[in-house]
């Protein structure tokens, strides 16, 4: 078993990022009625043929079917199916190209993964409503996802969100016009607010700069470590798995042939797996309670 | 020699498309209030102008009055999510469509059908909401 893994841990970064993106299509299940059951098969087909993952018909096949997602329900696809059917033609254009695919899928990950953060921070920057932590105080009042998460950490009870609910949806067009607060008055959630707001734009930032970051430069070379950081971070509470195994997959493929690094890697894979199916703050909530 | 860039620029055929789609989505932004959480501008967490703060009110209407306000039916609740999101002409004259045939199946009539798409800003302290005017249609049904 160990000997496997080892000789896992030194295949080619191509192999390893392709396992992981069919893993993460596989994991996700994306698309819809139409365009679903042609991902999966494809996915599975590539995973069990001995170097599926090297044809250039599964990769054409990929490439098409997320990119018809896309288009076929254009506007309202989530940002990572654009960024999931970029990641299938780039691995489909370096499945064309064997003697070059390492260069391919490392350069396009990295400048993929930079400009995702970089739009991802610019959009943040650039908002009426995120600085002044507008965003994160309605997100965390409105959005049922991040409730358990906002019990605990922002002292306010399930109570005063429902009841914050109620208001803002009282305020809807209606004459209702008492000028009631809605957010709970709670230091404990405002801190909570302040520091979602400024660690998800800092750390975001942080990842775009080491990953547009010239080639051997300091910057460049802390980028899997920010990148790890983030996911580590983020997607324990935020619950979007997909967008995690994704960025993962893209890193593998532009990591440095170093062991320990791919471990990580590998490891955050299976720990974002762990937070998406394993409902942490859920259960600290009723142990608290 | 020319072949051989070109293979160079197809190993980046990637984030060139990327480019392109950013470009496309600041354009919709701009253009016809696309939300920012949408359209491959990565903008996602980053505003609460997105589906849950936008809504849509649609008005039978005579003579410009407004006469009563007329629900949307459930079946047509992914043509009103596509509109919330982007309330662009096209958008609204789809949704103006359908209703026109849901009035016509349920035996109402009116001459004119109003929709309109409102987006909301939360006061920074309390969260209150105002409202502003995203678009509108003032629709003809066919007689």
């Amino acid at each position: 078993m160990i000997k496997a893994i080892h000789d896992y841990l030194h295949k080619d970064a191509f192999e390893i990022s392709a396992h992981f993106t069919l893993l993460a299509l596989l994991f996700n299940q994306v698309g819809n009625s139409f365009s679903r059951p042609f991902i999966l098969f494809i996915s599975a087909l590539a995973l069990l043929l001995a170097n599926g993952f090297k044809q250039r018909l599964i990769w054409f096949m990929l490439s098409f079917f997320t990119s018809f997602r896309v288009l076929y329900v254009w506007p309202m696809a989530d940002n990572h199916a654009y960024l999931l059917a970029l990641w299938c033609l780039t691995l489909f254009i370096a499945s064309c190209n064997p003697a070059k695919a390492r260069m391919i899928i490392g350069d396009n990950g990295r400048i993929l993964i930079g400009l995702v953060f970089l739009l991802a921070s610019v959009q943040k920057m650039l908002s009426v409503d995120y600085l002044d932590g507008t965003f994160f105080q309605y997100l965390f009042l409105t959005d049922n996802r991040f409730e358990d998460f906002t019990v605990l950490f922002g002292n306010v009870s399930f109570q005063q969100i429902y009841q914050a609910q109620d208001l803002l949806s009282q305020y809807q067009f209606s004459s209702f016009s008492t000028n009631k607060n809605i957010v709970p008055s709670s230091l404990e959630f405002n801190l909570l607010v302040t520091i979602s707001t400024w660690w998800n734009l800092i750390d975001q930032l942080a990842v775009a700069c080491c990953f547009l970051a010239p080639v051997g430069s300091y910057l460049h070379r802390k980028r899997d470590f920010s990148l790890m950081l983030f996911c580590i971070t983020t997607y324990a509470v935020a619950p979007v798995a997909g967008f995690g195994w994704l960025l993962v997959s893209m890193a593998l493929a532009q990591c440095e042939n170093n062991t320990k690094i791919r471990i990580a890697y590998m490891s955050l894979f299976f720990i974002i797996l762990f937070y998406y199916e394993v409902h942490i703050w859920r259960i600290l909530v009723d142990f608290i309670h | 020699m020319a072949f051989d860039k070109l293979k160079g620029l197809f190993s980046y055929l990637p984030i060139i498309i990327f480019l392109i789609i950013v470009i496309h989505h600041c354009y919709w932004v701009i253009q016809a209030n696309l939300s920012p959480w949408l359209g491959g501008g990565y903008g996602m967490f980053s505003t609460t102008d997105y589906g849950p703060s936008r809504y849509i009110k649609v008005y039978a209407l005579e003579d410009n009055i407004i006469k009563e306000q007329i629900e949307i039916p459930e079946s047509l609740s992914n043509v009103a999510r596509s509109l919330r999101s982007l309330p662009s002409i096209n958008n609204l004259q789809e949704l103006a469509l359908e209703i026109e045939n849901y009035l016509r199946l349920s035996q109402h009539s009116f001459p004119h059908l109003r929709v309109e798409v409102w987006g909301s800003r939360y006061h920074e302290k309390t969260l209150i909401p105002s409202f502003h005017l995203l678009n509108k249609l003032d629709h003809k049904l066919v007689e």
